[in-house]
């Protein structure tokens, strides 16, 4: 038997060891407090804005499924979920749709009218390679050449304070990272390390000190410097939110995984009440080609634990307390099954916006099974952009047209 | 041959890029060679003895026919665990240090994880793979790579079958090893898909398996051309096409000399040679000898990835991965998001500005104090006279003669602040504060 490496123990090598707590004892508050402050007034009525990318392609058909379709079943054969095991939604106007069983927690969510289902989302013309769409989704534009992300040009229009975007994990995602700024990113502060030299307050100021691009400094080595200095700005405030707060709880007897533990964090932050407006998290892998059906229940049963358990921490809505977590991903899979017990990079998919201030109910439209691609793959009815749209107006307080998005997109209602 | 010297600075260069740096004591050596002989001494390296790396002794890793017996306990993360240890180990020792740097790049150009693989016994087959066959010819690299139990695993190829293919492995043969995006059609994924059916993994030997009564037989149309291709026949075509040697170019140069696409001209420079023969060692050649090599955009070009700063901070410091019990080195790279073994995706790592965030920078310096805590760092401490010369002693003994007055001034207050308050010489923390300077991270 092949060993699936356990996910938590995975994330203890990968995020495990972060130094933020470290960081908070040779630090002062009071500076970063007062820039807290200084960003009260711009907290918005709705958010923060919580992004949760799948990488690898999230099959769509299985998470929101349309289980009365004898066209779905034939796709799917041994992988169609049986209507009487999904989580029933309600019609759309195309079908009854249901949850994938292992979305229990989101499926109350939504009978709280609290989960907005966006159905059929994708960009004209898909294209079926991970880096590409990937790119595509992270600039939100359609010639997939890398580029500054979305968010990353919303950050680029708003000024310079590194806590308006944080992502958990060492890496940035390409969305976060415009022309001229980038977003910030913590790791898990759990496990300090106590023998950091940043004990000493004479080690941090020469950190600092160090840490600062000067005038015609390389552009890479200036580079790594300012990551250094943003460091020092946002790691006392972001370490002592994360030992103040209480991660909230999952539901019993079930395993949030690694997604769970990053928006523990998320929902640590928010608690604490960092001027913050964008949040990133990301999962890796839902590139089920092979013996997709218990990898993709798994995982599903662990994004739902990780939403649920992030949503306890905010029953009803409250100024710069309501997040919205936007679920998405590069594409669907294939509606046809392989033989590989798996499905294979396809076009439209489902997007889920969940939160206290969400409209719950059915946006988009599912699209067709009957008209589908040259290739047989699902053909899009809503452009992602719309998605974007509604974050940036409705979330961030971008006005319609901005340089954010190129051109106008019209947001959808679930806010 | 008249031996002529060579500047330092581009000694420096040459061997960070095609190495994991030199030490202080290594350049004096080096520097009274020639580019010429530095190069042709490297390039010896990629084949033949690496006693130095060789002599680090390789874990029990189970194979598959081992674990077979019933009752068998495979503890898979102790071997992970083992077999990072092991190669970050090769990494430090070698004195063939082109060896286990172009080893890493085929790593990163081959993206596998063992999250998905499962044995440690398969990465590292893998890992030995890249090692043996990476310098010479590139089709005959693929071929192996193509039905190598890891990757048969990893891009699902093993459970592929006639009746419905499996596009993973053929779609990211074209875009991430061989030829990069724009260059094939998903009609080309499909029908090279068709041609990889039949390829599994014997799970009793534990090696590749043609499996003829699941291999679809018929007539493909692939990149222009028809015929009952199998699946060699796809590696062939793809490694030889024209966008492959300028995407196998790109993809070396961006981590040898600076970041380029497929189409910049610089590529082309290469593509005449390459063409001919397909061969790494020739391609390396012709690399380090080129002007761009050590033109300012070069030597400013790329901030070293996390495996590289690791390695070549132990190696300035006269460590090994001894001191380090196995997890422990993998854990401070996790922290920053470079594991060997694991990237996060078929995709692999970025570069430069990938590696530059504050989450990055929290893990490097939890990562610099924990190598200085462990570092026999005696002749700083016994260093003595005006702490300007201390300080100086610390960036040399790093590898940093000349830097910034910005982070010489940095160092030295910290110097003096914690000599005042201690009255001892801060030897630890002034070695972390330069491994943490925008300098070192510079590859």
């Amino acid at each position: 038997m092949p060993l699936t490496l356990d996910r938590r123990q995975f994330l203890t090598g990968v995020l495990g060891g972060g130094v933020a707590t470290g960081l908070v004892r040779f630090t002062g508050l009071s500076s970063l407090l007062s820039m807290a402050e200084a960003s009260a007034s711009t907290v918005p009525r709705n958010g923060p804005f919580v992004l949760c990318t799948l990488y690898g392609g999230n099959d769509g058909l299985n998470t929101v499924i349309p289980y009365e379709s004898g066209i779905y079943r034939d796709w799917r054969q041994s992988l169609a979920i049986p209507g009487d095991q999904v989580l029933p939604l309600g019609d759309d106007g195309s079908g009854q749709l249901g949850f994938h069983p292992s979305l229990a927690g989101l499926h109350s969510l939504w009978k709280e009218g609290k989960v907005a289902v966006i159905s059929g989302v994708e960009y004209p013309h898909p294209n079926f390679s991970h880096f590409a769409s990937q790119t595509i989704w992270q600039t939100a534009r359609l010639d997939a050449d890398p580029d500054a992300g979305w968010l990353g040009r919303w950050l680029d229009a708003t000024g310079t304070d590194p806590f308006r975007a944080l992502s958990v994990g060492p890496t940035l995602p390409p969305a976060l990272v415009g022309y001229n700024q980038q977003a910030s990113s913590v790791v898990d502060s759990t496990q300090a390390n106590a023998q950091l030299p940043g004990q000493n307050p004479a080690f941090s100021g020469a950190y600092k000190q160090l840490m600062k691009s000067f005038p015609g400094e390389p552009a890479l080595q200036a580079g790594q410097a300012n990551s250094g200095g943003n460091l020092m700005l946002i790691g006392t405030k972001a370490a002592d939110a994360l030992s103040h707060e209480q991660p909230p709880a999952a539901p019993a007897g079930s395993d949030p995984g690694d997604i769970g533990t990053q928006l523990d964090i998320v929902a640590e932050l928010i608690s604490y009440g960092l001027p913050t407006s964008v949040y990133s998290v990301s999962w890796s892998s839902f590139d089920t080609h092979s013996n997709q059906a218990n990898t993709h229940a798994e995982m599903l049963a662990s994004l739902d634990a990780a939403v649920t358990g992030f949503m306890s921490a905010f029953p009803k809505a409250a100024p710069g307390k309501s997040p919205v977590i936007v679920i998405c991903s590069e594409f669907g899979r294939t509606p046809k099954m392989n033989a590989s017990l798996g499905t294979d990079h396809s076009s439209a998919s489902v997007v889920l916006a969940v939160g206290p201030a969400v409209k719950g109910g059915f946006y988009g439209a599912t699209p067709s099974f009957t008209k589908l691609d040259p290739y047989e793959n699902l053909i899009f009815t809503t452009d992602f952009r719309r998605v974007y749209a509604t974050v940036l107006e409705q979330i961030l307080g971008m006005g319609p047209v901005s340089s954010v998005l190129d051109g106008a997109f019209r947001p959808i209602d679930f806010l | 041959m008249l031996s002529v010297a060579t500047n330092p600075a581009l000694v420096a260069h040459l061997y960070r890029r095609a190495g994991f740096g030199a030490t202080p004591a290594e350049l004096d050596d080096l520097s009274r060679k020639s580019w010429t002989e530095l190069v042709d001494g490297l390039l010896a390296g990629l084949t033949g003895p690496g006693p130095a790396a060789d002599a680090v002794p390789l874990p029990h890793l189970t194979t598959l026919p081992e674990s077979n017996v019933p009752g068998y306990y495979y503890n898979g993360w102790q071997e992970y665990s083992n077999l990072v240890n092991w190669w970050l180990g090769r990494m430090v020792v070698t004195d063939t240090p082109l060896r286990e740097k172009l080893t890493l790049l085929l790593h990163c150009q081959f993206p596998t994880s063992i999250t998905k693989v499962g044995w440690a016994s398969m990465m590292y087959a893998q890992n030995h793979i890249f090692r043996t066959l990476g310098a010479g010819n590139f089709e005959t690299l693929v071929q192996a790579v193509a039905k190598d139990p890891a990757m048969l695993i990893w891009l699902d190829t093993d459970t592929s079958h006639r009746d419905a293919p499996n596009q993973n492995f053929a779609r990211e043969l074209m875009e991430r090893f061989t030829m990069g995006i724009g260059n094939y059609t998903q009609e080309d994924v499909i029908q090279g898909a068709r041609a990889f059916t039949g390829w599994e993994l014997d799970t009793v030997s534990g090696g590749f398996f043609f499996n003829s009564y699941d291999h679809d037989n018929g007539v493909k149309h692939f990149l222009g051309r028809t015929g009952r291709f199998m699946g060699e026949d796809i590696v062939h075509i793809v490694t030889n096409e024209p966008a492959s040697h300028r995407w196998v170019i790109s993809r070396l140069w961006t981590w040898l000399a600076y970041p380029v696409t497929p189409s910049n001209p610089i590529v082309q420079d290469f593509v005449h040679g390459y063409a001919k023969d397909l061969n790494v060692t020739n391609l390396l050649d012709a690399m380090f000898n080129h002007p761009a090599f050590v033109s300012p955009q070069s030597m400013q070009g790329l901030v070293k990835q996390p495996i590289e700063l690791l390695v070549g901070a132990l190696r300035v410091l006269g460590l090994t991965t001894a001191p380090f019990s196995p997890g422990t080195l993998q854990g401070l790279l996790g922290a920053i998001g470079q594991v060997p073994f694991a990237p996060p995706s078929v995709g692999g790592w970025g570069w430069n500005e990938y590696w530059q965030s504050t989450g990055a920078a929290a893990g490097y310096m939890q990562l610099a104090s924990s190598l200085a805590g462990v570092a026999n760092l005696t002749a700083l401490e016994n260093a003595d006279g005006h702490p300007a010369d201390q300080v100086t002693a610390a960036l040399s003994l790093i590898g940093l003669p000349d830097v910034s007055d910005r982070t010489r001034s940095a160092v030295t207050s910290l110097a003096l602040s914690l000599r005042q308050s201690s009255g001892a010489w801060p030897a630890q923390q002034i070695a972390t504060l330069a491994l943490l300077s925008p300098e070192f991270a510079m590859n």
